[in-house]
């Protein structure tokens, strides 16, 4: 390698001396030595021609060159000592053309004198790789602006909206000489209503109060039944899932059944949704309340993020979890380079990674919960680690053998301005107190977008924004931006989500039918109008707890915290209780059914549940000992046909329905009759 | 959500229209069909139609099986190349000195590929193999090498490459999945990707395959008559939800599968001489003890696995992988003779019946069969009697569904330390599988998380040199 170095330099040296007309300097060169290897051996990787710029770099342009990629500028016209490419050519630290082949000698030192004598190139014209990031046009980026109230429209039916958000749906139906659904019968809308507050089916004895009372008055039945369901534990226990889902909830971690009551506590307290926010991230930095159990139960929510313990890289499963779950912004993609779309650059990314480096994890004790023995009685949280604190080096290409400069603790720069004051002059700590007040704040328009997102998705089915963890540029747009904003600005208004979810469900547009009217199907058939409700599978918690529920054996009360269920080392007896979905084990690839119907998977931040049809659930409902045990047991309960309907289905048979239903039932008997309603459709969707 | 392409889209309407003329549940199995058939593929001619992955793993020793070297009997207890150390690739065995191959070679008239005297029945059918020399993955840690050669990623949490196959093909069997392992569950889950593209046991192990006392029979046949009748009535009234019409299909198939799982494991049907090629006799008997670092399968066992994986193909399943009985049974850091002898009484048989079966029924031409574990093995000993993991530069081979026949591709040096030509990585060997099946690796994707997924990330090249 020496010997080959001096070579080099002696012989590059000759040339630009002895010779005044360096041939190296000459377009000839370039086309004879130099434009063939690159076109052979590096355009398949770095050229417009084969759609790939591998590691940011272009080789197909002069400026590609010199603009270089992840790792720096390719040459250094002039210094071929100084140009990465030769240090590739030749095996030194990165290997090109790949890591097993080496281009002959000969060819590198024509490289060498090419670079010295000035890297003479043609190929003009801008590089195509796109560097740097225009701040000014990624802040035009709707999700970026301002959440406003945008006026209420005026419509042509006067009496349809009940609020000032279905005027917003009506307006935009009308434009296109639509009309929105009929109501949904009482019967439907019950069952829609329970099913999305409470996770559970109705009793036929509600249907029936809430049928009389909307035979009365339908808005004061549907405020009132709102107010039941909200007040309901049930609520917190089947919206504490949706949240899970998409923080990395995993119950076989360490503690995190303390977290999962903390979370089920909070939405069925109503903790409003900034303080909520500024727990989870910030509970432990919190200035002290007064109050023991709360002081707890701050330090208690620290324990979201923990949940990222598991994963290859913490701190990126940390920023994931941040960005994606509280801002829909995916800046955790900008860890190895900058972020293909938005406008996130690899600064971005250490700069809110130093917050979690940062922070360190730690125990605590739980005063209120001497029955919890996991984990010596300790909770996992976050805490400030004094010798952690400070800002970290940005890794080029994300890898920690190649650390780059460190990248001062601050907010994303297309949010936060152009000079944001770095956090380390704001702080002594790790500065996650001032990023969760930062996301937690009113003004910040990312995070009540994101959640009344959410919140209309939970409730209704249908997303505004169809990629609710990416509000992004590659994110989709919302259907409707200013019902969108309507809600976001009611949500930032006083955090509330009970408030937000019954502000939906008393909406004139959730009380339709999922029938829609003439020429919606044609129009608008993937339902962005929101003309009509849509049908939904219920989700796995659901199916099953449903399935316990109808059959009475459902049980209600949680499990002792500290309880170990299905998955490494839970005792056998412990999964023989029907405990609410927000308590089962969900783990892993294979567990029946929860996994069967599309329930979250621990590794995965999921964001909307799929809704598969497979035949595997057909034969679980088809032939599950379980479901026919329930079965028998429902038929006991019902005694004839219309009743077994009741219970299942929420309403009873129609006219049409009742003779087949009777004949089949006399013919097989009442409990067949109940299996095969409980492996209908109509059973596990919701109209 | 699946993104239908307009043309998908346009279809289903044309469908729908044709309504009036085909009358209602014809209509819904043929909503439900296409509702299945909307994929994204394929996107060029198939050469194969099937996919066998005969899941070695533990991974095995490439020098003991199809790698031939018998030059590195000069280098046999000298130190090996101080590059192959620099790689960083291996881990670190002080003073460890070159092994040469412990077992003799077998050679064939018309093969480059070689094996060695323990393989006596692979040694038949090496002219339709094409073995690849210089396979690389990320890691040299079974999980993440495991993790890597399922999925395309050393992380956890991502679609198994036959969820990708399955998505982009749907499944050509309307009586059982597409997707089917006769090995540990583990790395053939869906991920992001829906759940019917997961792949599923087949055999006792299919959860709620019996219907119980008093709900099958003649009953079951009127009941799901009665259900689908109930379930059309609800379709109906949603015309918009093709998801209602794909559950009573799912229903059929559901009914189907009750007949068509323990039909596919029945092997009473087999002739006798299918059996005695598969070398199944119909005894258990293990042929001799295994050490802890050896498959725990009898012969029987694995030969059942093979004839079952032909009658699945048979059957129309995409996907069908094989495992060993254990995450470990190719792992010797020890008694790498023995263990090793062992190994290859259990799987020649049935390996090589099953290339010569599926040849002898024409399927091979369609079926891509795949050898392989999530690396190979060091060619320097660690300890007395063992190999360590390596990473780079191990062994896979394909046979049939169009590959080349007889052929080795990619060098490494004399010693198997080196890669010298042609590397073949984990996500380039994914990319050319889905060629050979008709998908194109970079059109395949997904949207999950913000960005098109794809089974090979960034990375991968279709190696032609593998097609013939």
């Amino acid at each position: 390698m020496r010997a080959r170095f001096f070579l080099v330099t002696f012989a590059s040296i000759t040339v630009t001396t002895a010779n005044a007309a360096d041939p190296a300097k000459g377009v000839d060169f370039f086309e004879k030595k130099i434009r063939p290897v690159l076109v052979e051996q590096c355009y398949k990787c770095h050229s417009a021609d084969a759609k790939k710029f591998k590691g940011g770099l272009a080789l197909d342009t002069r400026a590609g060159l010199i603009q270089g990629g992840d790792t720096g500028p390719a040459i250094a016209p002039g210094d071929a000592k100084k140009s990465l490419l030769i240090k590739a050519l030749k095996h030194d630290g990165l290997k090109m053309p790949n890591e097993t082949m080496k281009l002959p000698d000969a060819v590198i030192a024509d490289f060498e004198a090419w670079i010295t004598a000035g890297a003479t190139d043609p190929r003009d014209g801008k590089s195509p790789v796109k560097k740097g990031i225009d701040y000014v046009e990624g802040r035009k980026h709707w999700s970026y602006q301002p959440v406003r109230v945008p006026p209420v429209p005026t419509v042509k039916n006067s009496v349809w909206a009940k609020t000032d958000f279905d005027k917003y749906v009506l307006s935009k139906v009308e434009a296109k000489g639509l009309a929105p659904a009929a109501d949904a019968t009482p019967s439907q809308l019950i069952r829609r209503m329970t099913f999305a507050i409470t996770g559970l089916p109705p009793t036929p004895e509600e249907t029936a109060a809430f049928e009389a009372d909307s035979a009365k008055n339908p808005d004061a039945a549907v405020a009132a039944a709102a107010d039941r369901l909200l007040a309901s534990p049930r609520f917190g226990e089947y919206w504490a899932v949706h949240w899970m889902d998409g923080v990395r909830f995993d119950q076989l971690h360490q503690s995190s059944d303390i977290y999962r009551a903390w979370l089920i506590r909070a939405f069925n307290s109503g903790l409003p949704y900034d303080q909520f926010v500024k727990y989870q991230l910030a509970g432990d930095l919190l200035p002290p309340s007064g109050t023991k159990e709360v002081d707890e139960d701050r330090l208690t929510a620290t324990h979201m993020l923990t949940l990222n313990l598991g994963e290859m890289d913490y701190i990126e499963g940390c920023v994931e979890v941040v960005g994606q779950q509280f801002l829909g912004v995916s800046i955790n993609c900008a860890k190895c380079h900058d972020h293909k779309f938005d406008a996130y650059t690899q600064q971005d990314y250490y700069a809110l990674a130093g917050v979690f480096t940062s922070t360190g994890t730690a125990g605590f004790v739980k005063a209120d919960f001497p029955a919890y023995e996991v984990a010596g009685g300790k909770v996992m949280g976050l805490k400030d680690v004094p010798k952690k604190i400070g800002d970290t080096k940005l890794l080029i290409r994300g890898e920690k053998s190649t650390p780059g400069a460190v990248v001062p603790r601050r907010f994303p720069l297309v949010l936060a301005g152009d000079t944001p004051t770095p956090l380390s002059q704001l702080t002594k700590g790790s500065g996650r107190l001032e990023l969760a007040n930062w996301i937690a704040d009113a003004k910040n328009p990312l995070t009540a977008r994101v959640m009344a997102n959410r919140i209309w998705m939970w409730t209704t089915g249908i997303p505004l924004v169809g990629t609710p963890n990416d509000f992004g540029v590659v994110g989709e747009k919302p259907i409707n931006p200013e019902l969108l904003d309507a809600l976001s600005a009611k949500f930032a208004g006083n955090w509330s989500v009970k408030g937000l979810v019954k502000d939906i469900v008393t909406s004139r547009t959730f009380r339709q039918s999922a029938t829609p009217t003439a020429g919606v199907q044609a129009a608008d058939p993937q339902n962005q109008l929101l003309a009509r409700m849509p049908v939904r599978r219920l989700d796995a918690e659901q199916i099953v707890d449903a399935l316990y529920f109808v059959g009475g054996v459902l049980d209600c009360e949680p499990p002792p915290l500290g309880t170990k269920l299905a998955g490494r080392g839970a005792p056998k007896k412990n999964n023989d209780k029907n405990f609410l979905g927000a308590y089962r084990a969900v783990y892993g690839i294979g567990t029946i059914p929860a996994a069967m119907f599309d329930a979250a998977d621990p590794d995965l931040l999921t964001i909307r549940r799929d809704e598969s049809v497979t035949a595997p659930q057909m034969l679980f409902f088809l032939n599950n000992p379980t479901v026919h045990k329930l079965a028998a047991v429902i038929a006991k309960r019902a005694g004839n046909v219309d009743a077994a309907a009741r219970i299942l289905l929420g309403r009873g048979l129609t006219a049409a329905e009742k003779p087949a239903a009777e004949a089949f039932a006399k013919k097989n008997g009442l409990e067949r009759y109940c299996h095969l309603l409980l492996c209908s459709s109509e059973f596990c969707y919701v109209e | 959500m699946v993104d239908f392409s307009a043309f998908q889209l346009s279809r289903r309407t044309a469908l729908q229209q044709m309504a009036c003329g085909v009358g209602g549940l014809g209509l819904a199995t043929l909503l439900a069909d296409e509702a299945r058939a909307a994929s994204p593929g394929p996107h060029h001619p198939a050469k194969a139609k099937s996919l066998i992955f005969l899941n070695m793993q533990g991974g095995p020793t490439q020098f003991e099986t199809f790698d031939y070297k018998p030059e590195m009997a000069k280098y046999d207890g000298m130190d090996p190349p101080v590059s192959n150390k620099q790689a960083g690739t291996v881990r670190l065995n002080p003073g460890s000195k070159i092994t040469a191959p412990l077992f003799k070679y077998l050679r064939h008239p018309k093969s480059e590929v070689a094996t060695t005297e323990v393989f006596p029945r692979m040694a038949e059918v090496l002219d339709e193999l094409c073995a690849i020399r210089t396979m690389q993955v990320d890691s040299p840690a079974h999980p993440q090498a495991l993790t890597q050669s399922m999925t395309g990623y050393a992380r956890q949490g991502m679609p198994s490459f036959g969820s990708w196959i399955m998505y982009g093909l749907g499944s050509a069997n309307k009586n059982l999945p597409g997707f089917v392992y006769l090995a540990e569950p583990y790395g053939h889950g869906s991920s992001f990707l829906p759940a019917d593209f997961q792949g599923m046991p087949v055999g006792d192990k299919v959860p709620n395959l019996k219907s119980a006392a008093g709900y099958n029979g003649a009953y079951q046949r009127d009941m799901l008559d009665a259900l689908a009748k109930v379930n059309a009535n609800f379709a109906a009234q949603h015309p918009a939800e093709s998801a209602l019409n794909a559950r009573i299909e799912a229903a059929e198939l559901a009914f189907r599968m009750q007949t068509s799982g323990p039909e596919v494991i029945d092997l009473s049907k087999e002739s006798k001489q299918t059996l005695e090629l598969y070398a199944i006799s119909g005894g258990k008997k293990p042929l001799d003890k295994p050490t802890s670092r050896a498959l725990s399968y009898t012969t029987e066992d694995f030969s059942t696995k093979c004839l079952i994986a032909r009658r699945l193909v048979e059957r129309g399943v995409r996907v069908v992988t094989i495992g060993v009985g254990g995450r470990r049974g190719w792992d010797q850091h020890g008694s790498l003779r023995s263990s090793i002898e062992h190994n290859a009484r259990v799987t020649d048989a049935g390996i090589a019946a099953l290339i010569t079966d599926l040849k002898r029924t024409g399927l091979l031409e369609s079926t891509i069969v795949m050898w392989g574990g999530e690396f190979g093995r060091t060619p320097y000993a660690q300890g007395k009697d063992g190999r360590d993991h390596f990473a780079k530069g191990f062994t896979y081979w394909l046979a049939g569904g169009g590959a080349k026949k007889g052929v080795y591709y990619g060098e490494t040096d004399e010693t198997g330390s080196n890669i010298v030509k042609d590397p073949v990585h984990i996500h380039d060997l994914h990319a050319t599988v889905l060629h050979l099946m008709g998908l194109d690796h970079q059109k395949l994707t997904y949207k999950y998380a913000g960005r098109d997924q794809t089974l090979t990330d960034v990375n991968g090249q279709v190696v032609k040199g593998l097609i013939a």
